[in-house]
């Protein structure tokens, strides 16, 4: 094996030592064939990285179809009498001053093998479907499919973390000490929304905030049950929550974050 | 330019793009995170850009001032590279793409190739992009077996590539 083998095999595999950067950066600058090399490796990843992605659009669209087959003869006998019972009850929404981004996730899902939604900008919340749950992944707090939130804060910077809505995957902290912009990530890669956008989302998970222990991001759940992220790997219950409840992440370490209830904006 | 411009023309580019941060910053949740930077700076900019100008190389303009800017937010991270070579990687990126482009049709037909324990394990790291340690607990190996397992697949797929474009099979 030569040294340019265990550089792309280590860039590739995320461990890569430091020491030997220095020389792996000299290989890089010395021929554009090397050069060539590494792009077309990393290429390659990156194909088996989006390969594997695009599938989970066709499952979930096949098991949105068949839940929806299923569900339409149960809707059809209901459907009259449902509808009565969910006009008289209040959504939980808020309030219409918001802006919508212009797109929903159903929406993108449908249209996510052929076309991802543009980025948007909008007014100063985030919100979601009601219905679902939050729970912990790791050092996230996870929103499950149809949780509702908003996250408040008129302005970049007044908190920090990372929403990736569909995925509910992990990502690195923002920059240090400021939240600098919400990100919603599609299956088919990541888009944009400035902190303020209102989105729908399947699900939307929140990573520690970075930077130091004690940042805050406040959230407002309107509907779902929180799953506390700082009471260890046990299961834990979720605990209802009802709709408008305001949620405060704190940062309390590298990776945990603690919850808890704040009054309602 | 309007909204479902810029989304044809993101949607066009983005995974070039990625590629591009890739070869920049090793670590593949700083490549999601950049990605997102990058569209927002490029959303912001989307009316400095001229029609007709090259969307990739516009993009990749942007892409390389944020991986310079994460650069200096993380100093103490060494895996990044040298400003020279961000440059240099851009231009070279550019020539490139209709050939990496010709590999990732070729790639799809050598996937289906994959037996079944190179599958799983390839589902489970890009899949469901599980860090190595997750994935040899899974299978019950260890970590460098898995990722000297996946180093293997990764090759195998590169020379079945390879020989189909140089069959003209793609």
């Amino acid at each position: 094996m030569t040294h340019a083998d265990v550089w792309l095999e280590g860039w590739l595999s995320g461990d890569l030592p430091a020491s030997e950067m220095e020389a792996f950066q000299t290989w890089l600058r010395s021929d554009a064939r090397n050069r060539r090399l590494f792009l077309s490796a990393v290429a390659l990843d990156q194909d088996l990285r989006a390969a594997y992605r695009l599938p989970r659009v066709h499952r979930l669209r096949l098991w949105r179809s068949t839940v929806a087959i299923a569900g339409a003869a149960a809707v059809v006998l209901v459907g009259v009498s449902l509808m009565l019972v969910w006009s008289l009850l209040p959504t939980g929404r808020p309030a219409s001053d918001r802006v919508v981004c212009g797109w929903t996730l159903s929406k993108e899902l449908e249209l996510a093998l052929d076309q991802r939604p543009a980025p948007g900008v909008g007014a100063p919340t985030i919100t979601a479907p009601q219905g679902g749950k939050m729970e912990r992944v790791g050092s996230l707090v996870q929103l499950q499919p149809g949780a509702e939130v908003i996250l408040h804060g008129s302005e970049p910077g007044d908190a920090t973390g990372v929403i990736h809505l569909a995925t509910g995957r992990s990502s690195a902290p923002s920059r240090a000490g400021r939240l600098t912009q919400l990100s919603v990530e599609t299956p088919c890669g990541g888009i944009v929304l400035e902190q303020g956008c209102k989105v729908e989302l399947t699900s939307a998970s929140f990573n520690a905030p970075s930077g130091e222990p004690g940042q805050q991001l406040d959230v407002l759940v309107l509907a779902g049950s929180v799953m506390p992220p700082d009471l260890g790997p046990m299961p834990v219950a979720p605990q209802p929550v009802k709709a408008g409840t305001g949620i405060r992440l704190t940062k309390i370490g590298q990776g945990p974050v603690r919850v808890e209830e704040t009054p309602t904006p | 330019m309007d909204r479902s411009l810029f989304a044809t023309l993101w949607a066009g580019i983005e995974h070039r793009l990625r590629t591009y941060l890739a070869a920049c910053v090793m670590d593949q949740d700083q490549v999601d995170d950049l990605v997102q930077r990058v569209a927002l700076a490029c959303w912001r900019k989307r009316d400095a850009f001229q029609e007709g100008q090259d969307f990739l190389a516009w993009v990749l303009g942007f892409a390389r001032l944020e991986v310079l800017r994460g650069r200096r937010d993380r100093a103490r991270d060494r895996h990044v590279l040298d400003e020279d070579l961000l440059a240099t990687l851009e231009s070279d990126l550019s020539a490139l793409v209709p050939e990496l482009d010709q590999r990732h049709h070729a790639l799809e037909w050598c996937r289906a190739g994959l037996d079944g324990r190179a599958r799983d394990l390839v589902e489970m790291a890009y899949g469901k992009s599980l860090p190595l340690a997750a994935v040899a607990r899974k299978v019950g190996s260890s970590h460098a077996a898995v990722r000297t397992a996946l180093c293997r697949i990764r090759d195998r797929l590169r020379e079945c590539v390879e020989r189909r474009l140089a069959g003209g099979e793609v």
